[in-house]
C-alpha cells in the first residue's frame, strides 16, 4: 500500500502546521487556530522536529498556570514545556517515497509512537503516523479555552479571557 | 603582444569598468557636447562637420572616443577618492566647516533616536492595568446588579472609539475610568463583555505598535549610524560606518583588517555577484552625482564665457544639482544594499576564515570573540598572547615501492 492511500495514518503536509520551538506557547495555539489543526510540528534547534498535540501542550500550560499564574505560563516558550508534555513524538528521518510500500512499517495499536516523512522530489508532501489516534489528533479542531465565567476563547494570548478579566482555566477539545 | 592587447580589451569590457566609469563618462561627455551644441547652434556645427576632410571625419571621432576611454580610466582611478569625498571623509579646506556642521547634525539626530529608544514602554502595562481595574469583585455577573441600558453602552462605545494613543496613558486611563469602568462597577457585566473585548483588543494593539515602533528605532540606529565617535557629515558616510562597525560589535572582528581575508572565502557565485553588483551600482551613482556637481559648476563658471544668458546657465546648473541629488540618493540606497551583503558575509563565512587561521572552532560566542580579539592584536600590533593552533589531520603519504 502506498503511504498516501492509508487514510487512517497519512496526513498531507499542508494540514499540519509548523512552529519553531523557541516561539511563545500562546503562538502555538494561534498557529493551530489559523491552520484549524489539533496538533503541530515543532521545529527544534538541532534541525529535528517533533509532533505535539494541542491537547497535551494545553494540559501542561494549564498545570503551569495554576502554580505560576496564567500570564507567566503564557510567556514561556514551547520548548520550556517539553519535559512536562505527556506525549511528544519525534519525527523520524525515515523518508518514504509516495510509491513505496508501507506494509513493512509497524502501524496500529502495538506499534511504537512514530511519525514518518513522505518525500517527493526532496519536498515533504505528507506525514505518516503509526497510530490512528495521532493522525486523528491532527485533524481534530484546535483546543478552545474557557475562562472561570464560561466564556470560550479561540486563542490563548495572554492567558486571560478576551471577554472578561478572568484567567483561562479550562480547555475543551473535540 | 596580441595577448596583452586582448587583456586590455577584456579589462575595458569588464562590467565594473563599463558601468562604474565608462558609462558615466560617456553620459557626461554627451551632455557637455549637447550643451555646447545648444549654445553654438546645431546647424553651424553640422556645416562645420561637413566641411572637414574625409581623414578628419575619421580621426576626430576616434580621438574623441579615445579621450572618453582615458577619462573613464582616470575616473576609475579616483573612485576611492570619490567614495571618501561623498562619505564626508575628505576634509578639504573649503569643505571643513560644512563637514563639521554635518557631523554635529548627525550627532544630534543620533542622540534624538537614542533618547526615543530609551523612552519607557508606556502602553506595555496598560492591558494588565485595565484587567486589574475590572477584576473581581468589581466584575460581577451574578445578576444581582441592574443591566446597563443600550444608551449607556452606546455612550461608552463612543468614548472607546475616540480613544487614541496620542492622548497619553493618563488621559486614556481617566476616560476609561469615567466611562467603561464606571459601568462595570455599577451594572451587571454580562452585557459589557463585547465592549470589554474591544477595549482589551485596542490596548493590546497599542502595546504591539509601541513595541514595533521601538524596534524600528533600534533598527534605524543600527543601520543608519556608526559609533558615536565616528559621526559622518553625510548620510552615505553614516551608512558606511554602520556596516563597518557591524562585525566588531557582534564578533569583535575588525572589518578593515579581516575583509580582504574574508573575501577569499565568500563561497558561491551568487553572493560574489550580488556584492559586485551592489558595488558597481554604488560607484556608478557616485560618479554620476560627481558629474552632476561638475556640470553645475562648469555651467556657472564657464557658461557665461560662451553666451551671456544668466537664466539659461542658472537653469542648467540647477538641472545638474537635481541630477546629482537624485544619484546621491541612489548611492545611499546601493550602499545600504551593499552593507546588508557585507554584514551577511561576516555572518556566513567567518568560520571558514577562522579555520584558515588554524584556530580551534569556538564552543560559544564569547569564545569566538576572544579568538578574533587575539587575531586582531596579532595582525594589527604584531603582539598577541600565545594561542594553540589546530592543523587539519592529513592522511599518511604512501611511498611507492
Amino acid at each position: 500500500m502506498k503511504p498516501q492511500d492509508d487514510v487512517s495514518h497519512y496526513v498531507p503536509a499542508h494540514k499540519v502546521p509548523q512552529i519553531d520551538a523557541t516561539s511563545r506557547v500562546a503562538r502555538f495555539f494561534t498557529v493551530l487556530q489559523d491552520g484549524r489543526a489539533g496538533g503541530a510540528l515543532v521545529l527544534l534547534p538541532d534541525s529535528k522536529s517533533c509532533y505535539v498535540s494541542g491537547r497535551s501542550l494545553g494540559t501542561a500550560v494549564l498545570a503551569r498556570g495554576k502554580t505560576d499564574g496564567m500570564k507567566a505560563a503564557s510567556e514561556l516558550s514551547i520548548h520550556a514545556y517539553f519535559s512536562a508534555l505527556e506525549l511528544t513524538i519525534p519525527v523520524t528521518r525515515t523518508n518514504l517515497d509516495p510509491q513505496s510500500d508501507i506494509s513493512v512499517l509497524a502501524l496500529g495499536k502495538d506499534a511504537p509512537y512514530e511519525v514518518h516523512r513522505v518525500l517527493e522530489d526532496g519536498c515533504v508532501t505528507g506525514l505518516l503516523f503509526t497510530h490512528e489516534s495521532l493522525r486523528d489528533s491532527v485533524l481534530t479542531n484546535p483546543p478552545v479555552w474557557i475562562c472561570a465565567d464560561g466564556d470560550e476563547n479561540d486563542k490563548y494570548d495572554s492567558g486571560y479571557c478576551s471577554y472578561c478579566p478572568e484567567p483561562l482555566d479550562r480547555m475543551k477539545t473535540s | 603582444m596580441i595577448k596583452a592587447l586582448f587583456a586590455q580589451i577584456e579589462g575595458v569590457l569588464q562590467k565594473e569598468f563599463l558601468f562604474a566609469a565608462f558609462l558615466p563618462t560617456l553620459v557626461f561627455s554627451s551632455v557637455c557636447f549637447a550643451t555646447f551644441a545648444l549654445m553654438v547652434g546645431f546647424s553651424p556645427m553640422l556645416i562645420w562637420a561637413q566641411g572637414q576632410s574625409t581623414a578628419e571625419q575619421v580621426v576626430i571621432p576616434a580621438v574623441a572616443s579615445l579621450a572618453i576611454v582615458v577619462a573613464a580610466y582616470v575616473l576609475s582611478g579616483i573612485r576611492p577618492f570619490l567614495w571618501r569625498l561623498w562619505s564626508g571623509q575628505v576634509s578639504l579646506f573649503i569643505l571643513a566647516p560644512f563637514l563639521r556642521i554635518g557631523e554635529s547634525w548627525t550627532r544630534v539626530r543620533r542622540q534624538r533616536l537614542v533618547a526615543e529608544s530609551n523612552q519607557p514602554h508606556q502602553w506595555a502595562e496598560m492591558p494588565d492595568w485595565f484587567r486589574g481595574q475590572c477584576a473581581k469583585p468589581v466584575w460581577d455577573v451574578s445578576g444581582a446588579r441592574p443591566i446597563a441600558t443600550a444608551q449607556q453602552i452606546y455612550v461608552a462605545t463612543s468614548v472607546l472609539r475616540r480613544l487614541d494613543p496620542s492622548m497619553g496613558v493618563q488621559t486614556v486611563k481617566e476616560r476609561l475610568d469615567r466611562s467603561f469602568i464606571a459601568l462595570v462597577k455599577g451594572y451587571d457585566c454580562k452585557s459589557l463583555k463585547n465592549l470589554y473585548r474591544d477595549i482589551t483588543g485596542k490596548l493590546s494593539d497599542w502595546k504591539d505598535e509601541e513595541r514595533v515602533s521601538q524596534n524600528e528605532i533600534l533598527w534605524r540606529l543600527d543601520r543608519q549610524f556608526g559609533r558615536p565617535e565616528c559621526a559622518r557629515a553625510t548620510r552615505l558616510g553614516n551608512v558606511v560606518e554602520s556596516y563597518q562597525t557591524y562585525s566588531s560589535t557582534r564578533y569583535e572582528m575588525e572589518p578593515e583588517i579581516f575583509w580582504p581575508h574574508l573575501q577569499q572565502y565568500i563561497g558561491g557565485s551568487t553572493m560574489k555577484g550580488m556584492l559586485e553588483n551592489a558595488r558597481t551600482i554604488l560607484d556608478f551613482a557616485l560618479a554620476m552625482a560627481s558629474f552632476g556637481v561638475l556640470y553645475a559648476v562648469a555651467c556657472l563658471i564657464g557658461g557665461p564665457w560662451l553666451a551671456v544668458n544668466d537664466r539659461l546657465w542658472l537653469g542648467l546648473a540647477a538641472v545638474g544639482i537635481v541630477c546629482s541629488i537624485l544619484f546621491y540618493r541612489v548611492a545611499v540606497f546601493a550602499a545600504e544594499q551593499f552593507g546588508d551583503l557585507f554584514r551577511a558575509c561576516f555572518d556566513l563565512y567567518r568560520f571558514s576564515l577562522l579555520e584558515a587561521f588554524r584556530r580551534e572552532m569556538p564552543a560559544n560566542l564569547s569564545g569566538e570573540k576572544v579568538s578574533w580579539q587575539q587575531l586582531s592584536q596579532l595582525l594589527v600590533y604584531g603582539k598577541s598572547p600565545d594561542f594553540p593552533l589546530k592543523h587539519p589531520v592529513t592522511s599518511p603519504v604512501s611511498i611507492p615501492p
